[in-house]
């Protein structure tokens, strides 16, 4: 079945691939794992001619961080939060896209685009639409004026102007901004998979569905959502491989002390539990790639579960 | 299958056991020696990372050429950085794979880390050497710096190169700030409100009830009371502030040598309580709790309403510049050194934060290259023209006193009275107080409990409680909160 | 094992709450796609019967999205009975009435969606020809409540002064040469790689494409040291275009996505090119590469993106003037805030000169984007087909 001059080809074929993806991937990644495996490990003590016992000090430093609770808590909320509202979003925009003729390829063009910007440049955007101006945040006087444009906005609904993402601002209000940053910017990638999941659906379905009477939400759910299965398997998959590598989009909207004044590293996540220990003023390499790998093995467990149940239920 | 796992396993295997063995260099960095006869005209190319922005780098060429006149086989290779921070990152990860920059501008707490790698260069052997070095027009420089040479630098700023802990030099002033107090002089004339000279009322009263007028609590009441919709004090950087009252109060920072955070404790609880207070009062705001826009935008500002205004500030003498008000805005600007922990405290017992850049050497397989690194940073720091014009241009603060023999910069600071001329304010007083000056200390660690300060203060300020207990314990929580990450 | 029991409660607990969350999570998602599957049958089992049941259902109203009177079975039986004693006529203009009503909410819906999705973008060209002043609601604009919508003077000269003080010209040649240098190589290695994945047969095969997948769930922070030191140390890279071009020609991503597409090729093809002699590269640069053209231009797209926006890298391994990248170029570049007497301002960033800076590095993508559109979303969409 397999003969052996193709064998031979094949892996001439993918030898670049094979040789770059060890020194580039594969020996960063055991070098880690070395790394995580030795106690207090810092790179500049290492340079310097300490040596290091092997051992698990470092998952232990992880887990002990005052804050790994929070960072594991907003990584997991954004993510759950976000995945099914964008994966649901994209979905009604891509089925009520295809079902319009007008303006259908401006539309489509506008939705892509937040696709091509930069995460941080669009964060910094993102922030002074929300922020405000003024004296007594928290304090005992209330805030005095505002800046950010969507408060002028929900103002002419007559809603009270929110204290989003300054001093003294909630944690569910930069919940909020945030997950409203990360949907807007995860969007485009969905929406797009989903409508060439929509147009590759065999038009015979919703003929006879139509022949039938089947109304719309009903066609909706029990034709598209099926037929789409795979995809939206594919985009919930790679969502929260986003979802839990997210960082950037924080760093965009708070900078890097991840939350507002007063309360910084409210917003922290595990990545940014992880950039902190490699690029600070006494970075700790050891205890990074011990989270990292932590994470990876969250991130691992939660695609394989994924990929599992979607083997198992999703319609072909 | 089970064969295909093996294969690819033994491959991954044997690869990185090469990497290893490449890795593997011998990577400790053996101690610099002084070569015997000190620079010898050999050519070499040393690599500088700065952190001065284009029009600052424009000085510096000028001044690089000059040393290349003097030395016309030493090839300075200028790379213009980022931030400093950016820069610390990008040493740190040279110095992780035995590679590094000649020189580079730093801070103490980069040196701190830098040092754990053995790689920054003692500079004490330089420091000492009384080798001659004859430059290209045949004139004589001692390689060392010379006695008049020494105690010409600022003696804070040169003894900060030392406070590692083991008594060597590894670091050489580059240029310095303080923090000073900017006030609006035209309002304090007119309310005969006195400067405060310190920071909480002695007799322990709150507000206007406090006789004793010139404490900020009582400035502060005041202005609140002629204004309600200033906010009168500005702060542009949180940690300063509170690094400046724990050093004042003695009650404790931190300490170069194992146990290094002592800020934890009763006293300090004390001073976050009544900053507190100012704050929920809306008596003070800070950069950051601003969202980093710097508070020398509510000093210099004309509007009177939504709480934009403030009549003291205290920022940075190299933000000296942005202290002077909108032309609308038509008051005078007084500055003085930032209030002590008592009134009238005299010059020697006054404490006053110094920051700013010194320059840094690294060890070199070529020691040739160390010496013509030293050269060039002795020329730089020692160079009161360079020094001078470094500093007018980028506001910040000569490390030496002899900048004030130069006919131009004594006659820049003999005319500074006016807001005109702000930052020959700021130098004229940053010299006067030079005895006032202190850093922090430096040490693996010291750059996040840097940071712990500004967050400490923004928590601490916003705590909220329904009783004075309730509000203290909060505050205890922030401090125990900032200290296990500091020890973390 | 003395140190796995030394382990903080908080620790455990930690632990717990993950594994708690994260078997949650899953419960909730395989209940959605049983739910999911179970109505897709029950649909398809049903249609049959119905279709011999019933024949005057066309009446029924397509009500768009009112989900209530879709969820409630028992309304709609009920409503159906109404109907069929309501003339064909009336029933078909409501039919109309309601269509147009539905369409008119799609399009506010998708319309509402496309403002919200510009107004960032809006925001940022608006700022970047505004005055400092104006940006900050400093100086003259002090006292304004809210930001101005639109400049009050447009400053064009922002753009002037971006482009300037950046040197945005030569960042710009470098970083187009950087990017289409490595698209061109990682094109080549992707469309090998895809190649063998999808229509050659060898041991092992599925064991390495599954193992390349994983390596892309790693934070890639992790690998800049390690790189590093490869780069510089064992490679000797330092400050060359190829420390900025090499490490990133591979990227798992890309493989994945055209090795879908090539799968879709029809295997018959192949065995009609191999009878005919054809060579395997032959048959790969004649009839596949052709076919998957809308996802290879979408790669080179998505390369190119990648080389115009990458930061850590290219600052540690090339950022001496002769080879630094334009994301290095803007970040180092002061944009400056000048005093009335000509001197600058420290510690201002003069945002509205940033913004247009960013504007412009931003120009060229969307411009290729607006112009390569139609080959992106086939190609980007494509990859998705065979999950």
């Amino acid at each position: 079945m397999v003969d052996g001059k193709k064998q031979w080809k094949a892996w001439l074929y993918l030898s670049p691939v094979i040789i770059l993806t060890l020194v580039f991937t594969v020996w960063p990644i055991i070098n880690t794992v070395r790394i995580a495996f030795l106690d207090d490990y810092t790179l500049m003590d290492d340079v310097g001619g300490m040596t290091f016992s092997v051992g698990i000090h470092n998952f232990e430093k992880v887990i002990n961080y005052p804050e790994f609770l929070t960072c594991l808590k907003n990584t997991l909320l954004l993510t759950v939060i976000t995945v099914p509202i964008s994966t649901f979003l994209a979905l009604l925009i891509a089925v009520c896209l295809n079902s319009i003729k007008a303006l259908n390829r401006l539309l489509q063009t506008i939705y892509f685009l937040p696709y091509v910007t930069n995460t941080i440049a669009i964060g910094i955007v993102f922030s002074t639409m929300f922020s405000m101006v003024g004296t007594g945040f928290g304090g005992a006087n209330p805030y005095v004026s505002t800046a950010g444009i969507i408060n002028n906005i929900i103002g002419i609904f007559g809603i009270e102007p929110v204290n989003w993402v300054n001093t003294g601002s909630t944690y569910w209000a930069n919940m909020f901004v945030m997950c409203v940053y990360i949907v807007w910017n995860a969007l485009p990638f969905k929406i797009l998979i989903l409508l060439g999941g929509l147009q590759s659906v065999n038009k015979q379905y919703y003929d006879a569905a139509k022949v039938d009477g089947t109304g719309r939400v009903r066609t909706f759910f029990r034709i598209t959502v099926p037929m789409l299965s795979p995809m939206l398997a594919y985009v919930v998959i790679t969502g929260f491989i986003g979802g839990f590598k997210e960082y950037s989009s924080i760093v965009g909207v708070f900078g890097e002390e991840m939350g507002p004044a007063g309360n910084e590293g409210a917003l922290n996540t595990m990545v940014g539990f992880i950039n902190r220990n490699l690029m600070s003023g006494s970075p700790r390499e050891g205890i990074a790639s011990a989270g990292a790998i932590l994470l990876f093995i969250i991130i691992f467990a939660v695609t394989m579960l994924n990929m599992y149940v979607s083997k198992k239920r999703v319609h072909y | 299958m089970k064969k295909t796992i093996a294969i690819i396993l033994a491959v991954l295997l044997v690869v990185s056991a090469i990497f290893v063995l490449a890795a593997c260099k011998p990577n400790r960095r053996a101690e610099f020696v002084l070569p015997e006869g000190g620079y010898d005209g050999s050519a070499v190319t040393i690599t500088f990372i700065s952190s001065m922005g284009q029009s600052y780098g424009v000085l510096l060429d000028e001044f690089l050429a000059r040393f290349k006149e003097m030395y016309p086989n030493i090839t300075v290779d200028h790379q213009r950085g980022g931030d400093y921070d950016s820069n610390r990152d990008v040493i740190k990860t040279q110095l992780g794979n035995n590679q590094a920059p000649n020189l580079a501008f730093c801070y103490s707490d980069h040196v701190a880390l830098y040092n754990r790698s053995k790689a920054v260069v003692a500079l004490d052997s330089l420091i000492e050497s009384d080798i001659e070095q004859t430059r290209a027009d045949g004139t004589k420089e001692r390689l060392g710096l010379t006695d008049a040479q020494k105690a010409d630098f600022i003696q804070t700023y040169y003894n900060e190169g030392k406070a590692f802990g083991d008594d060597k030099m590894y670091m050489i002033p580059f240029a310095k700030s303080t923090e000073l107090m900017y006030y609006n002089k035209t309002s304090f004339d007119s309310w005969e409100l006195p400067v405060p000279d310190h920071w909480f009322a002695t007799d322990g009263k709150e507000g206007l009830q406090t006789t004793d007028h010139t404490s900020m609590e009582y400035a502060l009441a005041f202005i609140k009371d002629k204004d309600p919709n200033s906010t009168p004090l500005g702060v542009d950087s949180g940690a300063n502030w509170l690094i400046t009252l724990f050093e004042q109060f003695q009650t404790g920072y931190t300490k170069a040598t194992d146990p290094h955070y002592l800020f934890d404790n009763e006293a300090n609880y004390d001073i976050l309580t009544t900053l507190r207070r100012w704050y929920q009062n809306n008596w003070f705001t800070t950069r950051q709790l601003l969202n980093g826009t710097y508070t020398s935008t509510y000093f210099t500002s004309s509007s009177s309403d939504q709480g934009k205004k403030s009549y003291i500030s205290i920022g940075s003498s190299a933000g000296a510049a942005k202290q002077v008000p909108a032309e609308s805005a038509n008051f005078d600007v007084g500055v003085t050194i930032i209030p002590q922990k008592e009134a009238n405290t005299p010059i020697a017992q006054s404490k006053v934060i110094s920051q700013g850049p010194s320059v840094c050497l690294f060890n070199s397989d070529n020691p040739q290259e160390v010496v013509a690194s030293w050269l060039l940073a002795k020329f730089l720091v020692t160079n009161a023209e360079f020094e001078a014009r470094y500093g007018m241009d980028a506001g910040y603060l000569p490390v030496i006193q002899s900048v004030q023999d130069l006919d131009g910069y004594k006659q820049k600071l003999d005319e500074a009275d006016t807001k005109e001329n702000m930052a020959g304010m700021a130098a004229k007083l940053c010299l006067e107080y030079k005895d006032a000056l202190f850093v922090s200390p430096a040490f693996y660690g010291s750059s996040e409990a840097r940071d712990q300060m500004d967050v400490l203060l923004n928590k601490c300020v916003i705590v909220t409680g329904n009783s004075a207990d309730a509000i203290r314990q909060g505050i205890i929580a922030e401090f125990k909160n900032a200290l296990a990450i500091c020890e973390y | 094992m003395t140190n796995l029991l030394s382990l903080s409660q908080g620790g455990t607990v930690a632990l717990g709450v993950i594994f708690g969350i994260v078997i949650l999570l899953e419960l909730c998602y395989i209940g959605y796609l049983c739910y999911l599957r179970a109505t897709g049958r029950k649909h398809f089992s049903l249609r049959r019967e119905r279709q011999t049941a019933t024949s005057g259902v066309e009446t029924q109203p397509d009500d768009g999205f009112a989900l209530t009177t879709e969820s409630l079975g028992d309304t709609k039986a009920l409503g159906k009975g109404v109907m069929k004693e309501r003339n064909i006529e009336t029933v078909k203009k409501v039919q109309k009435a309601v269509k147009i009503i539905v369409k008119i909410l799609i399009y506010i819906f998708l319309i509402a969606v496309a403002v919200s999705v510009l107004f960032p973008f809006y925001w940022m060209i608006i700022s970047s020809l505004k005055s400092y002043d104006e940006y900050a609601l400093e100086g003259e604009f002090a006292s304004r409540v809210s930001p101005t919508f639109f400049p009050q003077t447009v400053l064009w000269s922002n753009y002037a002064e971006a482009f300037k003080t950046a040197n945005l010209g030569t960042l710009f040649l470098n970083t187009v040469f950087v990017g289409v240098v490595s698209t061109i190589l990682s094109l080549i290695i992707t469309v090998l790689a895809a190649f063998a994945f999808a229509r050659l047969e060898f041991r092992g095969k599925n064991a390495l494409f599954a193992a390349l997948l994983a390596t892309m769930m790693i934070p890639g922070e992790l690998f800049t040291i390690t790189n590093y030191g490869t780069v510089t140390n064992i490679l000797g890279w330092g400050n060359t275009y190829t420390a900025l071009i090499v490490p990133f020609l591979v990227s798992v991503f890309y493989v994945y996505l055209l090795r879908q597409n090539f799968l879709q090729i029809p295997d018959e093809l192949y065995y009609a090119a191999k009878v005919d002699g054809t060579s395997d590269l032959k048959y790969l640069w004649k009839v596949m590469i052709p076919l998957a053209l809308p996802t290879i231009i979408s790669i080179t797209i998505l390369k190119m993106m990648g080389s115009w926006n990458s930061y850590i890298w290219p600052r540690l391994v090339a950022n001496d003037e002769l080879h630094q990248l334009i994301t290095n170029g803007l970040r180092d570049t002061q944009f400056n805030v000048y005093l009335p007497d000509g001197s600058i301002d420290q510690d201002k960033i003069n945002y509205p000169v940033q913004m247009a800076a960013v504007t412009l590095v931003s120009i060229p993508l969307f411009l290729v984007f607006i112009f390569l559109r139609k080959y992106i979303m086939k190609g980007v969409s494509r990859s998705g087909l065979k999950g």
